[in-house]
C-alpha cells in the first residue's frame, strides 16, 4: 500500500490557501478600483470622473496583476484544476477579459485624450464609458464564474466539463454575479470617501465626499439583501456534506461585519466603514473557502464524475517546494514595495493638477 | 471547421497581436532609463539646458511607452487565460513545469513594472529625480524579467529537460535544468535583441519624421543619434545572437533547421540555401540558388560537419515546411536590411550630421529620414516572422517530441463556440489596434512638452 505523504498533503493545503489568498488579495485590491466603476455612472460630471480616474490611476494595473498571479499559481500548483476551470467556464472568463480590456482601455487612453482634438468631450465620455461598464460587466462574470463554481459541474473521466456551455448563466450564477457587483460597489464607494476633495465642486450642491457616503449607503442595502441570498441558497443546495455549525457561523460574522460597516457608515466614520467593509469581504471569501475546501471543482446537484479537489489536482510535490521557495523570497519583496507606492500616492486627489 | 483548427488560428491571432506591443515595451523601457540617467548625469555636471532635454525627452518616450503598454497588458491577460480556456489538456500535461515560470512571472516581473510604471506616470513631483529613474530602471528590469521567464517557459517545449514523465504528464525532475534546458538562454538573448532593437527602430523613425518636417529640432535631433546609434548595435547584435541560436537548433533540432534551410538530403559540406522553393511532393528545393558548404560552416564552424536533411526524419514529424521557410528567410532578409541600412545611416550621420538639419537637408538624408520613417514597422514584423518560424517550425508537437498540438485542445469547447469568440477577439482586437495607432499619431503630433 502506498505510504501516506505528510509533507505532500501539508504542501498541497498550503498551496491552496495561498491561492485562496491571491484570490483574496485580488479581491481587496482590484476590488476597490472596479467598485468604482459603478460609481463612475452615478455621476455625468467630467470633472467628478477624472477625480474617480485619478484616484485609483497609479495602482490599478498592479492590483489587476493580482489576478495574473492567482490565474498563474493556479496554473502551476493545481494544473488539472486551471484547465478544468477554464475549459469549463469558457465564457464567463472570455467576458471577463472582455471586461477587463475595456476598462483598462477606457482609463489609460482617457488620460492621454488631447483637448484639442475634435469632439473632445465626446471622446472621454466615451473612454468614460467603455470604463465604468467595462468594469461593472467585470465584476458581473467574476460572480457569475464563482457561482459556477459552488454550483458545481458534471466532469467527464479525464475531468473536463460536459456540460452545456449556456447553462453557465443560470440562476444562482447570475445572482452571484449581481450580488457581486453590489458589494464591490460598496467598497468603491467607501475608497473614494477617502480620495475625494472634501470640499464641493462646482457643478453639484452636494460635495463628492457626501455623495459618495451616500452611494455606500444605499449600495450597501442592495449587497445586504444579495449577499444573505446568495448565502442561504448556498447553505441550503450547496452545502454538500460539509457540516453546518462552521458555516452558519463564518454567514453569522458576515451578517455581523455588515451591520457593523453601516454602523459605520451612519457615524460618518470613514476609516472605520472601510475596514469593516475589508472584513466584510474577507468573511465572504472564507464562507465560499468554507463551502468549497477541499474541492476546487465539485460535482453539480445530478451530475456525474469525480470532484476535482486540491489532493486530486495538483503539481508534484518537487514542483511546490519549488514554488513555495520563489513565492516566501519573492512576495514579501512585492508587499514591501507596494506599500511603499500606496504610502506615495497617500492623499485626497483633485481634478486639476 | 474542427475545433482544434479554430483553436490554433485563435492561439495564433491573439499570439501574434499580442506580440506586437512587449518588444517595443522592453526596447522603450530601457531608453527610457536611458534619458533619465543622462538627466541625472548632466544635472551633476551642471549641465541645466543639456539635463532638461533628458529629461524632456524621457518624458515624450514615456507617453508612447504607456499608450502600447497599456495595450500590451491587455492582450497578454488573454494569454494567460487562454492556456486554461482552450487548451485544457495542454495545461494539465505541462502545468507541473510551465506554471512555475508563469507564477515567478507574475511574482517577479509583473508587479515590479506596473507598480513603477505607477510612478513614472503619476509620480514625478512626488519622488526625487534619482528614485524616478530608479522606477524607469525598474520597469525596464520588470519588463526584461518578464520575457525571460514567458521564454523559459517556450524554450521548454521545443527542448524539453529536466522533467520525466508520470501518469501521462511531465513533471519536474530538476527545477535548474528545467528552467536552463538548452535552448532558454539562446532563445532569450535572441527574443531581448529583437525588441532592443524594436525600440532603437521606433525612436529613430519617429525623430527621422520630426528631422524632415523640421520640428522640435533640439529633441528630434537628440532622440535621432540615440536611435540610429542603438539600431546599428543591436542590428549588428542580432547577426550574432540569431547565429548563436540557429546553432542550437542544429543542435537540439536538426528537424528545424532542415526545414529552416529546405535541405532534404543529410550530408556533409551541406550547403547555404539564398533562394528556393522546398517541393514537399519531390523531396527536392526547387530553383535552389545555394553556397557551396556554407550551411554546414556556420551551424559547426567546420565546412565538413553533417547536417541532418528532412528525408532522415518521418513524413509525419515534419512541420508545415512552406511556412516554415519562407518565415526564417524573410526573417533573416529583414535582419539584414536592418544591418544595411541603419549602419549606412549612422556613418552618413557621424560624416555629416548637418546634412540630416534644416531646411536645405542633402537629398540623400532626406530620404535616409523618408525610409526611417517607413521602416518602423520593419522591426515589429522581423519579430513576428521569427516567431513564426519557431512555433510553426516545432509544428506537429506543442512539446518537442512528448505532446502533439492536436492532443492538446480542451475538449469541453465546442468549434462553434470558439469560431464566435475568434469573431469577438477579431473585433476588439482591431479596436485596439486603430486606438494604438490614432493615439501614438496624436502624441506624436503634438511633439514633446516645452
Amino acid at each position: 500500500m502506498e505510504q501516506l505523504d505528510t509533507t505532500f498533503l501539508a504542501l498541497q493545503v498550503i498551496w491552496f490557501c495561498i491561492i485562496a489568498i491571491l484570490f483574496v488579495g485580488y479581491f481587496l485590491l482590484d476590488g476597490f478600483d472596479l467598485g468604482v466603476s459603478s460609481c463612475h455612472l452615478f455621476t455625468a460630471d467630467p470633472k467628478e470622473r477624472k477625480v474617480f480616474l485619478k484616484s485609483i490611476g497609479p495602482v490599478w494595473d498592479g492590483n489587476e496583476v493580482w489576478l495574473l498571479t492567482a490565474g498563474g499559481a493556479l496554473f502551476a500548483a493545481f494544473p488539472s484544476a486551471y484547465a478544468t476551470i477554464f475549459s469549463g467556464l469558457y465564457w464567463p472568463f472570455l467576458l471577463i477579459l472582455f471586461g477587463l480590456i475595456f476598462r483598462g482601455v477606457g482609463i489609460e487612453f482617457r488620460n492621454k485624450m488631447e483637448l484639442s482634438y475634435p469632439n473632445y468631450d465626446t471622446w472621454i465620455n466615451r473612454f468614460d464609458m467603455a470604463f465604468a461598464v467595462g468594469g461593472v460587466f467585470t465584476m458581473f462574470m467574476i460572480g457569475v464564474a464563482i457561482g459556477n463554481i459552488v454550483t458545481g459541474m458534471s466532469l467527464s473521466a479525464k475531468g473536463d466539463s460536459i456540460g452545456s456551455l449556456l447553462s453557465l448563466f443560470s440562476a444562482y450564477p447570475l445572482l452571484a454575479g449581481v450580488t457581486t457587483v453590489c458589494v464591490l460597489t460598496t467598497y468603491g464607494a467607501l475608497y473614494l470617501i477617502h480620495k475625494v476633495p472634501l470640499g464641493n465642486s462646482p457643478s453639484a450642491v452636494v460635495s463628492l465626499y457626501d455623495r459618495s457616503f451616500m452611494w455606500a449607503e444605499k449600495s450597501w442595502w442592495l449587497s445586504f439583501i444579495t449577499v444573505a441570498l446568495v448565502a442561504v441558497v448556498a447553505i441550503i443546495f450547496y452545502r454538500r456534506d460539509h457540516p453546518l455549525l462552521p458555516l452558519v457561523t463564518i454567514a453569522t460574522t458576515v451578517v455581523g461585519l455588515m451591520l457593523l460597516t453601516m454602523y459605520h457608515i451612519k457615524k460618518r466614520d470613514a476609516s472605520m466603514s472601510f475596514i469593516s467593509w475589508i472584513l466584510t469581504i474577507v468573511s465572504i471569501a472564507c464562507f465560499a473557502v468554507a463551502l468549497l475546501f477541499p474541492n476546487f471543482v465539485p460535482i453539480a446537484i445530478g451530475g456525474s464524475g469525480e470532484a476535482i479537489t486540491l489532493f486530486n489536482a495538483s503539481s508534484s510535490k518537487r514542483t511546490l517546494i519549488v514554488m513555495l521557495i520563489i513565492t516566501l523570497l519573492t512576495f514579501p519583496v512585492v508587499l514591501g514595495y507596494t506599500y511603499w507606492i500606496y504610502k506615495i500616492f497617500k492623499g485626497r486627489v483633485t481634478a486639476e493638477n | 471547421m474542427s475545433a482544434i483548427l479554430l483553436a490554433r488560428i485563435q492561439f495564433a491571432l491573439t499570439i501574434s497581436f499580442h506580440y506586437i506591443f512587449p518588444p517595443l515595451s522592453i526596447g522603450l523601457a530601457w531608453i527610457i532609463f536611458y534619458f533619465l540617467w543622462g538627466n541625472l548625469r548632466e544635472s551633476r555636471k551642471g549641465n541645466a539646458s543639456s539635463a532638461d532635454l533628458y529629461l524632456k525627452s524621457a518624458k515624450y518616450w514615456i507617453k508612447l511607452f504607456t499608450i502600447t503598454f497599456a495595450v500590451g497588458v491587455a492582450t497578454g491577460i488573454t494569454m494567460e487565460f487562454q492556456f486554461g480556456t482552450n487548451w485544457a489538456q495542454y495545461s494539465r500535461f505541462v502545468g507541473d513545469i510551465f506554471g512555475a515560470p508563469l507564477a515567478a512571472e507574475a511574482l517577479m516581473a509583473f508587479f515590479l513594472e506596473s507598480c513603477f510604471l505607477g510612478i513614472l506616470l503619476y509620480g514625478e513631483k512626488r519622488v526625487s529625480p534619482k528614485v524616478y529613474c530608479f522606477s524607469a530602471l525598474m520597469v525596464a528590469v520588470g519588463a526584461t524579467i518578464s520575457a525571460f521567464w514567458i521564454v523559459v517557459a517556450n524554450s521548454w517545449q521545443q527542448t524539453p529537460t529536466g522533467y520525466h514523465l508520470v501518469n501521462g504528464r511531465a513533471e519536474l525532475l530538476n527545477f535548474w535544468d528545467a528552467i536552463f534546458n538548452p535552448s532558454t538562454i539562446p532563445r532569450f538573448l535572441h527574443t531581448i535583441g529583437g525588441a532592443l532593437s524594436t525600440g532603437a527602430f521606433f525612436v529613430l523613425g519617429i525623430s527621422a519624421y520630426y528631422l524632415r518636417r523640421a520640428k522640435f529640432k533640439e529633441f528630434a535631433k537628440k532622440s535621432f543619434s540615440v536611435g540610429i546609434l542603438f539600431s546599428m548595435i543591436t542590428s549588428w547584435g542580432m547577426l550574432f545572437l540569431g547565429h548563436h541560436h540557429t546553432v542550437q537548433v542544429y543542435k537540439t533540432q536538426p528537424l528545424k533547421l532542415a526545414a529552416f534551410e529546405g535541405l532534404w538530403e543529410s550530408r556533409t559540406n551541406a550547403p547555404l540555401l539564398l533562394f528556393g522553393i522546398p517541393n514537399e511532393k519531390e523531396h527536392r528545393t526547387d530553383y535552389a540558388i545555394t553556397i557551396p558548404s556554407a550551411l554546414s560552416f556556420l551551424v559547426a564552424f567546420d565546412s565538413k560537419a553533417p547536417v541532418s536533411g528532412l528525408n532522415d526524419f518521418p513524413k509525419e514529424n515534419y512541420p508545415p515546411l512552406i511556412t516554415t521557410f519562407i518565415t526564417f528567410h524573410l526573417m533573416v532578409i529583414l535582419g539584414v536590411f536592418m544591418i544595411i541600412f541603419s549602419t549606412v545611416g549612422f556613418l552618413l550621420w557621424k560624416l555629416s550630421p548637418d546634412a540630416f538639419l534644416g531646411e536645405h537637408r542633402k537629398k540623400y538624408a532626406d530620404l535616409f529620414l523618408k525610409i526611417a520613417f517607413w521602416s518602423i514597422p520593419v522591426s515589429f514584423i522581423a519579430n513576428q516572422l521569427g516567431w513564426a518560424a519557431a512555433e510553426v517550425g516545432r509544428q506537429p508537437w506543442v512539446v518537442y517530441n512528448l505532446l502533439k498540438t492536436s492532443d492538446s485542445v480542451s475538449v469541453s469547447v465546442p468549434a462553434s463556440h470558439i469560431l464566435a469568440s475568434i469573431i469577438l477577439f477579431s473585433v476588439i482586437y482591431s479596436l485596439l489596434f486603430i486606438l494604438w495607432i490614432f493615439f501614438l499619431r496624436l502624441k506624436v503630433n503634438k511633439g514633446p512638452e516645452v
